[in-house]
């Protein structure tokens, strides 16, 4: 169904009054919000304004319906072998835990990609990965670990593409419609339920945020990456999607490009 | 009088983009954006092989790239490429629609938002639907619709489920396609 500029508008200031979650400042809004209608069959306006506002299970639900991505597993395959290879095999002295942040963290599989890539290189007990939301149903969701069953084979072929040392199936325990990761793997994974205005994540080595930044616009972006600056170390990495940029930003001086093919950039030491 | 031309492909079309961007001269006034269906994960190579004989510079833009006019912008690999607005270009990672990342409906539709009746969309060769929805939303702006003829298409799904779902003022083989947009260049 189609949504009316009156009605993004009136959705976005119920969830700002509710939810107390500022939405103006997202890039193309409305899209998120009739895929979400789409997802939970909502058919009337008035009645999904009215949930928003009274039940509050509902409009967690719908935030997250609203900002889970569907992006693959090992999505941009040549970025995750330089990952593997380069990044953490050369660029790494390994004297303390590496510290991952998921800022406002909306796929489970970029972070199961992570976690898969760390347990062959045998790093996951070198690393501490925290991820970051302001929905809690979407935490459960990535906690979870589920994937749909009907993608495994096309990650199984992603997984092939990065040279996987062993069988992708042997993270996942397969049930009907769904597979799940390992949750050994995602035991040590911190998710921490907080907006990215109250951040409380500090010295941070690597902070994730591949294909995030399409959602804001540039006031936003620089306000959002002023918050990731903040909780890194200097001379940690900052990783963003391969068509995104930092050339908008307003102190861009302050991450210098360290791979340019990859978007990986560097906060200044 | 005509702000910017959308063109749509898969299968077939590409032989149709070269000598095109072959023969458009290098003074070509308005923007291009094609959404050419492509293999996923090929993140370079294909600029590279459009670009070869072409008179016009073929970018794939980033994520908020300016819009500059004669510019041929390409959608890029396993992202969706819309028009922002007249100045801007943004990218996303929704689903794939019929399979299809770039999506040919998707650009189409945000171009028809952002320029209206100032808009040329042209569907070309290839094996699925895709655009066919998009076209109908150019149509119904006030834009002009081109169909590459299906007799001369190497593949005549696209072009005909185009036609099937909407007006088309025009259904031309691919040298009217490029004499018309010739023609554009000296109004």
């Amino acid at each position: 169904m189609e949504i009316s500029t009156i009605d993004e508008k009136n959705i976005v200031n119920e969830i700002y009054d509710s939810c107390h979650f500022d939405f103006r400042n997202y890039l193309m809004f409305r899209r998120r919000i009739e895929k979400a209608v789409r997802l939970l069959s909502i058919k009337d306006m008035n009645h999904l304004i009215k949930k928003i506002k009274n039940e509050n299970d509902f409009s967690d639900r719908f935030l997250m319906e609203i900002f889970y991505d569907n992006i693959e597993l090992f999505r941009d395959y040549d970025f995750w072998i330089y990952l593997r290879e380069k990044w953490f095999r050369q660029l790494y002295n390994k004297e303390n835990k590496i510290k991952i942040w998921y800022p406002d963290i909306s796929s489970g599989e970029e972070l199961y990609s992570m976690i898969i890539l760390l347990e062959e290189i045998g790093l996951m007990g070198e690393t501490e990965i925290l991820a970051t939301s302001i929905s809690l149903q979407m935490l459960l969701k990535i906690k979870s670990g589920s994937v749909p069953m009907k993608k495994m084979n096309h990650y199984i072929a992603n997984y092939t593409k990065i040279n996987g040392k062993g069988k992708l199936s042997d993270y996942f325990i397969y049930y009907h419609d769904m597979a799940c990761l390992d949750p050994l793997l995602l035991k040590n994974v911190k998710f921490i339920r907080q907006s990215l205005e109250d951040n409380t994540v500090q010295n941070v080595n690597l902070a994730m945020f591949r294909n995030r930044m399409l959602n804001y616009t540039l006031p936003l972006q620089n306000k959002i990456l002023d918050i990731i600056y903040r909780g890194m170390l200097p001379g940690g990495s900052l990783i963003i999607g391969v068509k995104e940029n930092i050339t908008n930003y307003y102190r861009k001086e302050i991450f210098i490009p360290e791979n340019h093919e990859e978007k990986i950039f560097k906060k200044i030491e | 009088m005509y702000e910017a031309i959308v063109i749509g492909g898969s299968a077939g079309s590409f032989n149709v983009i070269i000598k095109m961007l072959n023969e458009l001269p290098a003074s070509f006034r308005l923007p291009l954006f094609l959404c050419l269906h492509r293999l996923k994960n090929v993140r370079s190579g294909f600029v590279e092989a459009l670009s070869i004989k072409s008179k016009i510079m073929v970018i794939e833009p980033d994520h908020n790239e300016k819009i500059r006019s004669g510019i041929a912008y390409l959608a890029p690999s396993n992202y969706h490429m819309l028009i922002g607005s007249k100045e801007l270009i943004l990218l996303n990672i929704e689903d794939p629609i019929n399979h299809s990342r770039p999506s040919i409906d998707i650009l189409f539709e945000s171009a028809a938002e952002v320029y209206k009746d100032k808009l040329i969309g042209i569907i070309l060769s290839g094996a699925n639907n895709d655009g066919a929805y998009g076209l109908k939303k150019i149509h119904l702006s006030g834009g002009l619709t081109i169909v590459q003829d299906p007799k001369d298409a190497q593949i005549n799904t696209m072009p005909d489920a185009a036609i099937q779902n909407t007006t088309i003022n025009h259904i031309y083989d691919t040298e009217q396609i490029i004499h018309f947009l010739t023609q554009l260049n000296t109004v």
